[in-house]
């Protein structure tokens, strides 16, 4: 069984072909970047994973169940959550709320109406060992609005972590950071997802060298060639068309 | 660590306890008309917070609240005088079934969209029900309205309190006033109440979470027609009359001017807005008649001024003294 499975998957808007006849196979575990030029369909291609597009053609197959035409809020109850590009929080609740609501998303009790949300102890309680593993519990109180943006980028990971995902993915998780919180950034995603599938998206080569185990290049919205990292780097292509002469290994 | 969050506190639950005792010893030192009027804001307060849970929690704005003022009075009138049931409070919760079938019903047109465009689609449903009830005279008594319906005796222990003494009447009522209180307090801090904070403050995210918001949108408009119509059969045993003004678009204004006055962002807000309001309404009403004057000037600067609204700016206040 593959984490995620996608099949000849096509999507465009009006005459734009943002994903062509793309066909990719993650392993479960695998630590898995798409990288490419400005414009190459990635985060097109993660939103059609993640299901807030739906595909004009193919098949999603996500720990072999077939989600091509699931709504978002039904893939994410077969262990996929997500990060945005631009943060995306709720920027007028507090730290523990956006934490709360991430982890109560999936439980039973979601609609509950007739029991204040923080009496639940399992619920403040997984929120409590992540923010406490994150060094954040002691700010819980804090609204989103007066963090710092490596702060909410910060509360966004946990947010994608709370639910307990068996794949995440996550898209540019350090734009907007300053070399030192995106070296900081890495370490944590490498630590928070031993055992979970990642789909990551990046600019930055550094990050992808570091987290990535497979890479794959999209260029035009079809794939330009996949691989090992160090394949990658070596790939002729892929350095005309995207990374460049230097050798990213070679600093 | 974790016990402090869930613990009560129980110095903040004097405050309420203190407040009831003041409200259940009122009567005595009021007058019948205060009483009468403090009944009437009990009633908008119920209507006004259930407006609220569209308004502060979700952040959708209707602009057609009254139309399940309406359902609710209408329903209750038309069992007890048409239908010939007896039984108050068999008519009572017949209402609430009436109320929640309308509610359900008109969601699923009211709640495909958001923005300026429900605020239009629940003026435009608004306006179909009051015209329907200005103009279905055999069911609804046109523009006379329907009258003589009389409040209920309660019985219990040997005991006969009839309704329609005004400080009885106040007491049920004020009893359904905590109740109502009590209800959309929990469901503003349960997990649905937060989710539809979520959904206020990133719907997408929110889906992306995993949640299905317009379930969520679809519930939170309903459970808000409910508590409004049980507002309207309130309304309509205090009157003991109902007419298509329950329905008019001035009553969806009023209300959502209680809300926008008091402050939609906290909890008591939407009570605060119906006791100013209903205070310009009736007591400044008998000093000038100027009131609506008044009424509008006191919108704009409460506009300008706090734009939170006046729970809203207070809360903010100590917030800012006790930093």
């Amino acid at each position: 069984m593959k984490a995620i499975e996608v099949k000849n998957l096509f999507k465009s808007f009006g005459g734009v072909r943002a994903v062509e006849n793309v066909s990719l196979s993650v392993e479960i575990g695998e630590k898995h970047a798409i990288i490419g030029p400005n414009g190459a369909g990635k985060t097109t291609f993660l939103n059609l994973i993640g299901g807030l597009y739906s595909a004009d053609r193919g098949e999603i197959h996500v720990l072999g169940q077939n989600v091509t035409n699931l709504t978002v809020y039904d893939r994410i109850k077969h262990g996929v959550a997500r990060t945005f590009q631009l943060t995306s929080v709720f920027l007028d609740l507090t730290i523990l709320d956006n934490v709360l609501l991430s982890v109560q998303a999936i439980k039973p009790y979601r609609f509950g109406m007739l029991r204040p949300q923080k009496m639940y102890k399992d619920l403040l309680g997984r929120a409590h060992w992540f923010l406490s593993h994150w060094d954040m519990w002691e700010k819980r109180n804090t609204i989103l609005r007066e963090l710092s943006y490596g702060e909410q980028r910060k509360v966004e990971l946990i947010m994608g972590l709370a639910s307990d995902p068996k794949i995440l993915l996550l898209d540019e998780p350090t734009s907007g950071l300053t070399m030192e919180e995106s070296a900081d950034f890495a370490e944590l995603i490498t630590a928070a997802g031993r055992d979970i599938t990642l789909l990551i998206v990046e600019h930055d080569m550094d990050i992808v060298f570091k987290v990535a185990t497979r890479i794959t290049v999209l260029h035009h919205g079809t794939i330009l060639a996949e691989g090992a990292p160090l394949e990658i780097a070596e790939n002729a292509r892929v350095r005309e068309v995207y990374l460049g002469r230097r050798n990213p290994f070679q600093k | 660590m974790l016990r402090n969050e869930i613990r009560w506190n129980y110095f903040q639950l004097l405050v309420p306890l203190g407040i009831l005792i003041i409200l259940i010893c009122l009567p005595r030192v009021l007058s019948i008309y205060s009483v009468t009027l403090l009944t009437e804001i009990y009633i908008y307060s119920i209507f006004a917070m259930s407006l609220n849970l569209l308004i502060g929690y979700l952040g959708y704005t209707s602009l057609g609240h009254a139309t399940f003022f309406a359902v609710g009075g209408y329903s209750l009138a038309v069992l007890i005088l048409k239908g010939g049931f007896h039984n108050f409070f068999f008519c009572m919760v017949a209402t609430l079934f009436v109320a929640t079938v309308f509610s359900f019903i008109l969601g699923l047109i009211a709640v495909r969209v958001s923005g300026i465009y429900f605020l239009m689609i629940t003026l435009a449903m608004g306006q179909v029900f009051w015209a329907t009830a200005w103009s279905w005279r055999s069911l609804t008594g046109g523009d006379d309205g329907l009258s003589g319906i009389s409040r209920p005796v309660l019985t219990a222990f040997g005991y006969r309190w009839p309704l329609s003494n005004e400080i009885t009447f106040y007491y049920f009522i004020l009893l359904f006033f905590i109740l109502c209180l009590a209800l959309l307090y929990l469901i503003g801090t349960s997990p649905f109440g937060r989710a539809l904070m979520g959904i206020r403050n990133n719907e997408v995210r929110m889906k992306t979470l995993g949640y299905n918001t317009w379930t969520y949108k679809y519930m939170c408009y309903a459970v808000a027609g409910i508590f409004g119509s049980f507002a309207g059969a309130l309304k309509v045993c205090q009157d003991s009359s109902v007419s298509a003004s329950f329905a008019s678009l001035t009553q969806s204004g009023t209300v959502l001017l209680m809300v926008i006055i008091g402050g939609s962002k906290v909890f008591l807000g939407p009570v605060v807005g119906a006791f100013i309001i209903q205070f310009i309404a009736n007591v400044v009403s008998s000093y000038t008649e100027y009131w609506s004057t008044i009424m509008g000037a006191s919108l704009i600067l409460s506009v300008m001024f706090f734009p939170e609204g006046i729970m809203g700016y207070v809360v903010s206040k100590i917030k800012r003294r006790s930093e």
